[in-house]
């Protein structure tokens, strides 16, 4: 280690990570104040850089508009911007609703049209190499669906009387969710342990480096 | 009922009746209207004054005796045949206008024909509506009543005073306006006697309500007749001359002062009296000494409270202890402790209600919200509750206790070994090089076509995304470094942009430690799906691709992304894939997308990699050891860490092995019958 700076980080880093863990005995103060300090962290960084590389060149874009947008271009969303900003004005909240419905609205138009173009339309055309495990794939999707499947005949006693089929439907559909959850739980404990043993690894090499020089 | 006049001295004592058929004084208590009503009025009474109003009259109702001279009957028997009396005669007058002396012709006014108005104010009629209707034979009392009503009337001449103190202070009367003031008055009467001879009220006809049947007709105890015959008898108008009484100021009563929110929490006020009253209760206290009547009636009282001679002949009646068989002890039954007074009148009686502090201490009254419950109901509950559920609470807080610590134990121990076999395999790789092999699986289909589609864009630009922070850095930073490394080799660009605001950073860092990469940063891009939808438009049509703040791209930068045939997506996000997937794949042409992801990531690419959206994956660290190993042909520090990780699972798996037959053995031990009482 060459730099004291960086011996610092690392010492800093190294106390953080004690931290972190040491919710494994239980939530305490140390544990609440390296989470502060992560998020904070975060959001001051992810604020950094959306001013670098968003703001500050949107302002020089408007205010040189040599050979570039005109400047009139930008009232528009510097106007909803603005607008926006009043959400945090007590009493002024509803100045910022016509940005926040601009946004909804174009987020959600395109969010729409993405998943029934990218997702839904693929998925229901799509082919394997099997058609007995397409068959499969969609007879347990069927089952899937149909363990939600909620809706029943009200009966004379009062009673909502669910069909008969959905009571060994409903249970391949439960059985499959509950695969597919393990699934993903083994896969989260995996990334899990792959990250404790990237920094231990890590902490273990740098101080190992540390000490032998 | 005895009145105060303006001047502030009692009246001669009630009784005076007249004997039939001749002329007398009829008394009648009325009130003033409001117009005559003066607010500082000395005598306290709210405001009300009341008047003395003699008339002169025919005496029409001859059904009832009204001689003064007969002094064995009470006066409060008078007060209400006079107010009967006052009844009878004025619906009689109602229909004779030209009549006297009644007390409608005194309401009607001086307009009237009448003299029975002395006074020119309207006076209001006496409502005895409400007054039994009484037999005309009830008018013959009994010899020993007749005696039982002398000692009545001592005793109502001897209360005068507190008649006139309750009447100042508490009278609801007064308050209620001034309409009624005949007809309260005469409450009032009925409700003071009531109180002073017991619980049961008396008869407007001289006869005593509520007497059993049992004493009627029979003969009073030789006791009582002895004390009743004795000589010394005080007359009621002796007590009248004796008493002076200081004036009472009018009481007010100071509310306690702001709202009260919450009975639980804010404690009532005590209240304040006026000093006023204080003052003249202080000097009643030191003024009122006893008069000689007082005295003579309280020494009598003594010896016929004390004498032995008297207890001993003192029989309680056989329907008396009927009752009090029945009924037990009140005070027993309620739990109050009585006490025995030690002096004055009340010596030797139990239970003994003192009526100053009654009088001193003002009913205090406060706003009580609905639905409250105060601080003794909730620490009753809880009191409650606690008797309950006092054992299960015991042994479930027991269990609860355990609990905690073993699973803390537990906890602690499964982290301590994780991290000691991490340690140990990180210290000394050597002796788990043997993992290594074990570890190592074969590539996967989605890996290889992953392989297969970098080789295939040898020589032309690649768009990287790093989408995650830091803190996944751990398990898709190696995958990042085999990927890039491999765009090293084949001599690819790599163009990185990001949608999360440090993965700007991040790539910068992995792209720095990559050998021989051509890299180029795009940056950060905003917007999420809007975004990413409009970079798959500046694929499409590279010539005419502007930055989102307007801005055209560069010449040089337009034509690498022109020539752009592959998409690498690195993320540990499923929106951020999905938002890929859906916004650029399905916008572009001639353009693959390929996502190296984390383990936990993993079953969401199997769909699209299916339905072929997806060209290629790497799902997690596993198989990015494989694929280094297998595809590229080297072992870098992917492979030289997976030693530890594969301990740590076989550690995992023993647990939860381990755990399942725990579980198992002793939910079957639990589920037989029986079992659940141990």
């Amino acid at each position: 280690m060459d730099n004291i700076g960086e011996i610092g980080g690392l010492v800093i880093g190294f106390l953080l990570t004690l931290c972190v863990y040491s919710y494994i005995v239980k939530d305490n103060p140390m544990y609440r104040l390296a989470v502060h300090i992560l998020v904070g962290v975060s959001a001051g960084f992810a604020a950094v850089v959306v001013a670098r590389q968003v703001l500050i060149p949107i302002a020089e874009s408007a205010l040189s508009p040599v050979d570039r947008l005109p400047i009139f271009l930008w009232l528009v969303p510097i106007i909803l911007s603005l607008l926006l900003l009043a959400k945090l004005i007590p009493g002024y909240e509803w100045l910022g609703n016509s940005s926040m419905a601009v946004l909804i609205a174009v987020g959600s138009a395109v969010g729409l049209v993405g998943a029934i173009v990218g997702t839904l339309l693929p998925q229901v055309v799509a082919k394997t190499e099997s058609d007995l495990l397409t068959l499969v794939v969609a007879g347990l999707t069927i089952c899937v669906l149909a363990y939600f499947h909620f809706t029943g005949r009200l009966t004379t006693t009062g009673q909502v009387k669910l069909p008969v089929w959905h009571k060994y439907v409903g249970l391949a559909g439960r059985f499959v969710i509950t695969i597919a959850l393990a699934g993903v739980f083994a896969g989260l404990f995996s990334t899990t342990l792959v990250l404790l043993n990237e920094r231990l690894g890590f902490y273990l090499d740098s101080f190992k480096e540390l000490l032998t020089g | 009922m005895a009145s105060i006049t303006e001047g502030g001295n009692r009246e001669a004592p009630l009784g005076s009746r007249q004997k039939p058929g001749k002329p007398g004084v009829v008394r009648a208590e009325t009130s003033v209207t409001d117009e005559h009503i003066d607010d500082n009025d000395s005598t306290g009474l709210g405001g009300e004054r009341t008047e003395q109003v003699e008339e002169s009259r025919p005496q029409k109702v001859d059904d009832v005796s009204t001689d003064s001279s007969d002094s064995s009957i009470p006066g409060w028997l008078l007060d209400i045949d006079a107010a009967l009396k006052a009844s009878r005669t004025s619906e009689q007058y109602d229909s004779d206008a030209g009549s006297v002396g009644g007390i409608d012709a005194a309401q009607r006014g001086a307009d009237q024909s009448g003299v029975g108005g002395l006074h020119d104010e309207p006076v209001r009629r006496l409502d005895t509506s409400d007054l039994p209707e009484q037999p005309k034979d009830s008018t013959e009392t009994l010899d020993w009543v007749s005696a039982l009503d002398r000692r009545i009337k001592k005793s109502d001449s001897g209360i005068g005073e507190d008649d006139q103190i309750q009447s100042q202070t508490g009278s609801k009367s007064m308050d209620q306006g001034i309409e009624h003031t005949g007809d309260a008055a005469l409450d009032r009467g009925q409700i003071l006697r009531r109180s002073h001879m017991g619980t049961q009220p008396l008869d407007t006809e001289g006869k005593l309500l509520g007497v059993p049947t049992q004493l009627a007709g029979t003969d009073l105890p030789s006791w009582l007749r002895d004390q009743l015959q004795r000589p010394g008898d005080i007359d009621s108008e002796e007590i009248a001359e004796d008493i002076k009484l200081p004036e009472p100021p009018r009481v007010t009563f100071i509310k306690p002062k702001g709202p009260v929110i919450e009975h639980q929490e804010s404690p009532v006020e005590d209240p304040v009296l006026d000093p006023s009253f204080e003052k003249w209760l202080k000097q009643l206290s030191e003024e009122s000494v006893s008069p000689d009547w007082m005295k003579k009636g309280e020494e009598q009282l003594d010896e016929a409270v004390v004498s032995d001679s008297v207890q001993a002949s003192a029989e309680t009646p056989r329907w008396l202890r009927d009752i009090h068989e029945e009924e037990g002890d009140t005070a027993e039954l309620l739990g109050i402790e009585e006490s025995i007074e030690d002096k004055g009148r009340l010596a030797g009686l139990k239970g003994a209600i003192h009526i100053e502090p009654a009088i001193a201490t003002p009913l205090v009254t406060s706003l009580v919200t609905d639905y409250t419950i105060s601080k003794e109901q909730r620490q009753q509950i809880a009191l409650l509750e606690g008797l309950v559920h006092a054992e299960p609470v015991k042994e479930k807080r027991k269990t609860i206790e355990w609990s905690r610590g073993s699973s803390l134990r537990l906890r602690v121990l499964l982290a301590g070994a994780l991290i000691l076999l991490i340690l140990i395999s990180a210290a000394a790789p050597a002796s788990t090089k043997w993992l290594q092999g074990a570890a190592t699986q074969p590539v996967s289909e989605e890996a290889q076509q992953l392989y297969d589609q970098i080789r295939k864009a040898a020589g032309t630009p690649v768009l990287v995304a790093f989408d995650y922070t830091p803190a996944m850095a751990g398990e898709l930073n190696p995958i990042a470094n085999i990927l890039l490394g491999q765009l090293a080799e084949i001599e690819s660009q790599a163009i990185t942009v990001s949608q999360s605001a440090a993965g700007s950073e991040v790539a910068a860092i992995v792209a720095q430690d990559v050998d021989g990469l051509d890299w180029q940063q795009l940056g950060y891009i905003p917007g999420e799906a809007i975004g990413l939808r409009s970079l798959a438009e500046c694929l499409n049509d590279p010539g005419d691709c502007q930055t989102l703040f307007g801005q055209p791209l560069p010449d040089e930068a337009q034509r690498r992304l022109a020539e752009v045939t592959l998409i690498l997506v690195l993320t540990s996000d499923s929106e951020s894939l999905t938002a890929w997937i859906e916004q650029v794949e399905a916008q572009l042409k001639n353009v693959a997308l390929v996502a190296g992801v984390t383990q936990a990531l993993g079953p969401l690419t199997i769909p699209y990699f299916i339905s072929g959206q997806l060209e290629g994956v790497i799902e997690g660290y596993p198989d990015a050891i494989a694929y280094e190993r297998n595809l590229i042909g080297i072992e870098g520090d992917s492979t030289a860490n997976v030693s530890g990780i594969t301990l740590a699972i076989w550690l995992a798996a023993g647990i939860l092995l381990a755990g399942t037959i725990y579980y198992a053995l002793t939910g079957l031990k639990l589920s037989r019958p029986g079992s659940a009482k141990d």
